[in-house]
């Protein structure tokens, strides 16, 4: 199936799921208010643009007895440029503007919670399948008027349809070209990638959660989907992760390790953490954190380019391992570690990149994981979104060069 | 535009009122163009687009009379827009002798093949229905939002105030489940 014909295919869903994603589209900023998660504050941008907000129903603009469609939608197109070239050329003020000190005050007063103590069992799935392909001719479908509704329907021609469960627009004009099934985006493809199967063993010392096995997706690592694992893809993920859960907006629940870990699974045990009002916590767990920053540090730096993520969280280096309870399978993996990241208090978990790793990097990310005077959290937490957008892609330039 | 606006326009349509389709356009008209160009790529042919929904507007409603204005609207740019877009891809596929000798065979090679193509994607688009039916909500909005409306990842971010790792990170996992759900319904 090639991307195209999925993209024909999905055109003639259901109203419904239209509906639903159109509406849902209205809602989001009218569920956040100031001072909840810091960060995502922002207005979107589509609203200010009027793409999605339904708002700008200017029924009193003065066209007169005739329609000027050209002139209409030059004026559209025009404004929608305009827009468009406001929101890239200021889109940060914006934000900033938006958040408040206060809100700023909150993500920085999150903190951070120490590993968690967990064991971990890991079963890679199978391994990848390139999409099968078929190529759909001229489609017939296309050249009949199609006309569904809840009522009675019929067609431009007068003809009675013959569905009328899915209300589809008539008229769509036919088509004879033959399908050329080329330039669809890459995204759209099915695609696959090895998706590690994650069993969760944890050891919970107080507190009675469930844990179930769960796939866990962000263990792929390439949280920006650029194709690899690189601390981009880590401070992406951890932003994300410190940001958004609720246990961290709100910071008494850190102390409380049970509570810690009843969240990340929850988080990570399916996808109701993706809340309709957007505000639910990261699908991305403390540990996924961790391996991605790490396994970014090794592939990089640590002269093992190929290793993968099911082998490293094989490794399991985690807390276990100083109290010999791991089943490490890779020697020599804290060893690797210790000397990736300077020597810290705890033996292998320091949070500072050690001197095998190129000075810009290693500078950046350090400086990135200082804890400002009168705040508890690491810096790149308290950044604003334009900051750390900014301060991304400075750091995309340092990988490049390295 | 809530729905007794929709409701209110859709009347005025009924009553063969030109000027609702002047608030079509106004109300959606944005919305819809960018549909457009975000399959097409260009705002010309994006106005063009708009410029015939609204023709197919006035010429769909009535008899239809959708539940909902915006999501009729949608549906239909659409159509307009991929249909345009199969237009465009033919066009660039060569502009030669033989590619015009092709283009004049296309209709009167209409075979069985063809029409088994259309049997095969009317089933695919049930097959797709029964896959978003197994989504939980947000997760099948972003989705439709990024492959129905090709919208981008940053677009749908600010639209539902989460991360655009949030987001790509949900499009991975649908991708995934689409992926074993299509594999299992044998269309891969």
């Amino acid at each position: 199936m090639k991307p195209i014909d999925f993209m024909d295919a999905l055109s003639d869903v259901n109203e419904k799921y239209v509906r639903q994603m159109a509406e849902a589209a209205e809602e989001p900023a009218a569920h956040r208010t100031v001072g909840s998660t810091g960060i995502r504050t922002a207005k979107p941008i589509r609203q200010e643009t009027g793409f999605f907000s339904g708002k700008e129903n200017s029924a009193d603009k003065p066209f007169g007895g005739r329609m000027h469609y050209i002139a209409l939608l030059a004026s559209a197109a025009a404004c929608i440029a305009g827009v468009g070239v406001i929101v890239h050329l200021y889109p940060t003020d914006n934000e900033d503007s938006i958040t408040a000190d206060s809100e700023y005050s909150e993500v920085c007063e999150t903190r951070m919670q120490t590993d968690i103590y967990q064991t971990t069992a890991y079963v890679p799935a199978d391994g990848t399948t390139a999409p099968a392909t078929h190529t759909t001719a001229a489609d017939p479908e296309k050249t009949e008027p199609r006309v569904t509704g809840t009522e009675a329907a019929v067609t431009e021609t007068g003809t009675q349809a013959a569905e009328t469960t899915v209300q589809t627009p008539a008229g769509t004009e036919p088509t004879t070209a033959a399908r050329q099934t080329t330039a669809v985006p890459a995204e759209t493809t099915g695609t696959t990638t090895a998706e590690p199967t994650v069993t969760t063993a944890y050891s919970v010392p107080q507190g009675n959660h469930q844990y179930v096995p769960f796939t866990q997706d962000a263990l792929l690592g390439d949280v920006d989907g650029d194709g690899d694992i690189t601390l981009l893809d880590y401070f992406w993920a951890a932003r994300e992760y410190y940001i958004q859960q609720p246990s961290y907006r709100n910071s008494i629940a850190l102390e409380n390790d049970a509570i810690d870990r009843g969240n990340v699974d929850r988080l990570v045990g399916d996808d109701s953490h993706l809340s309709a009002d957007g505000r639910g916590p990261s699908p991305i767990s403390k540990a996924d954190i961790r391996y991605i920053r790490d396994i970014a540090v090794i592939r990089a730096w640590g002269g093992l380019p190929e290793l993968t993520v099911s082998d490293y969280i094989a490794v399991d280096y985690s807390y276990e391992r100083q109290r010999g309870e791991t089943s490490c399978v890779l020697d020599g993996s804290l060893d690797l570690l210790r000397v990736m990241f300077e020597p810290y208090a705890d033996g292998y978990n320091g949070l500072r990149l050690g001197d095998k790793v190129p000075d810009s990097i290693r500078e950046f990310y350090n400086e990135a994981h200082e804890i400002p005077d009168g705040q508890n959290n690491y810096s790149f937490l308290c950044w604003r979104n334009s900051i750390f957008e900014q301060k991304m892609d400075e750091l995309r330039a340092l990988l490049e060069e390295t | 535009m809530d729905h007794q606006d929709e409701q209110a326009i859709i009347a005025r349509l009924n009553r063969r009122d030109e000027s609702a389709l002047e608030q079509v356009q106004s109300g959606y008209g944005k919305l819809c163009g960018k549909l457009a160009y975000d399959i097409l790529g260009s705002w010309e042919d994006s106005e063009e687009c708009v410029s015939d929904m609204l023709m197919k507007v006035w010429q769909t409603i009535p008899p239809n009379h959708p539940e909902s204005l915006k999501a009729y609207l949608i549906t239909l740019i659409r159509h307009l827009a991929i249909d345009r877009y199969h237009l465009q891809t033919a066009k660039k596929r060569g502009g030669t002798q033989f590619d015009e000798a092709l283009d004049e065979l296309e209709d009167t090679l209409v075979s069985d093949d063809n029409i088994s193509a259309a049997v095969e994607k009317r089933e695919l688009t049930r097959a797709i229905e029964r896959f978003l039916d197994t989504l939980p909500q947000k997760p099948r909005n972003i989705f439709m939002r990024r492959y129905y409306m090709a919208d981008s990842v940053r677009g749908i971010a600010d639209a539902y105030g989460i991360g655009v790792s949030a987001v790509k990170i949900s499009l991975m996992r649908t991708r995934n489940k689409l992926n074993q759900f299509l594999k299992e319904e044998g269309y891969l």
